[in-house]
């Protein structure tokens, strides 16, 4: 019993850590991309006619080497793009809980 | 936890009914937090993997004249995929993003896809030096060679700067195998296939690439 409630209270605190650092880390660099990822999102060909209808415009890119080339709203925002979610450490809490449930049955 | 014996019977002493009640009860909610969380990430990874499914079948039976997505490719980590425009979060969990106005597949600029370490850029950290990658858009197929990499800060925008030749940027999350929010980022570079080695080196050391091995 009192195993199973450590256990617990374990899972919730490392799931609250997760999301909130989680939550902190995106709000940080997130932002004015969000606006471009609904069509990016929805209609990736769309999305990728803009890369063709780039592609001319950056045929010159040879003459502005060594510039920037401030792609997207988060490098705007001073940020690489967040490359990692919160799903793996969602997974792991899930299967924490289950293993818990089970030695709480017992 | 054994039960205590009652003294003189020998059977087990059975625990209060509101104990069993109790415990009972925790491991119900244990077992529905667990299979609703695992449900939810089991099911996001097979709505991704489904999506990008589906996107490879578009780019394959795609017409070859309007060229419309991009596909990565690369060998040595058996990776293939649809590139999607943006690096958003939405966009990442479908796919290897391109990171909007950096240059176009093929095109003399630094071309910068970003991807999940935990999904399609998984094995991006064992790229060796001269592996190959390929993006394909339509008929067009553009090959380039991997030739540095560098673990940065997200802050450092350096690594999207263009380049001379025809560059290729691979940003992906690191520590690779951690779990939960990710401190850096591993930056892989690779050249046009065509371009000279030696120049594209002294351009990239002055940039603080370490050079592969």
């Amino acid at each position: 019993m009192t195993r199973a409630a450590v256990f617990l209270a374990a899972i919730l605190v490392a799931a609250s850590l997760g999301v909130v650092a989680q939550d902190n880390h995106s709000t940080a660099g997130s932002g004015p991309a969000a606006a471009g990822s609904v069509q990016s999102s929805t209609s990736p060909q769309a999305g990728n006619d803009a890369v063709n209808a780039g592609s001319k415009a950056q045929k010159e890119s040879s003459e502005v080497a060594d510039q920037p080339a401030v792609p997207d709203g988060r490098a705007e925002n001073g940020q690489l793009p967040q490359t990692s979610t919160m799903l793996p450490l969602l997974g792991l809490i899930g299967l924490g809980s289950l293993v818990a449930g089970f030695f709480a049955r017992r | 936890m054994p039960w205590r014996t009652s003294p003189g019977s020998g059977k087990p002493e059975l625990p209060p009914r509101s104990h069993r009640f109790n415990k009972k009860l925790i491991s119900l909610y244990l077992f529905v937090f667990g299979g609703v969380l695992c449900a939810y990430v089991v099911g996001t990874y097979l709505w991704m993997y489904e999506r990008q499914h589906k996107l490879l079948n578009e780019w394959k039976n795609q017409n070859a004249v309007t060229k419309t997505l991009t596909k990565i490719s690369i060998p040595r980590i058996q990776l293939e995929a649809v590139v999607l425009e943006g690096a958003d979060p939405h966009s990442l969990l479908l796919g290897p993003g391109h990171l909007v106005n950096s240059a176009a597949p093929g095109s003399a600029g630094n071309v910068v896809i970003a991807g999940h370490r935990d999904t399609f850029f998984r094995h991006v950290h064992s790229l060796r030096y001269g592996d190959d990658v390929y993006l394909s858009r339509g008929a067009d197929q553009f090959h380039y060679v991997v030739i540095a990499r560098k673990i940065v800060e997200p802050k450092d925008l350096s690594v999207l700067r263009n380049g001379k030749y025809g560059e290729l940027t691979l940003i992906t999350c690191y520590p690779t195998h951690a779990i939960g929010p990710a401190p850096l980022r591993l930056v892989v570079v690779a050249k046009k296939a065509a371009e000279p080695v030696a120049t594209e080196s002294k351009y990239l050391r002055k940039r603080n690439f370490a050079l592969f091995f």
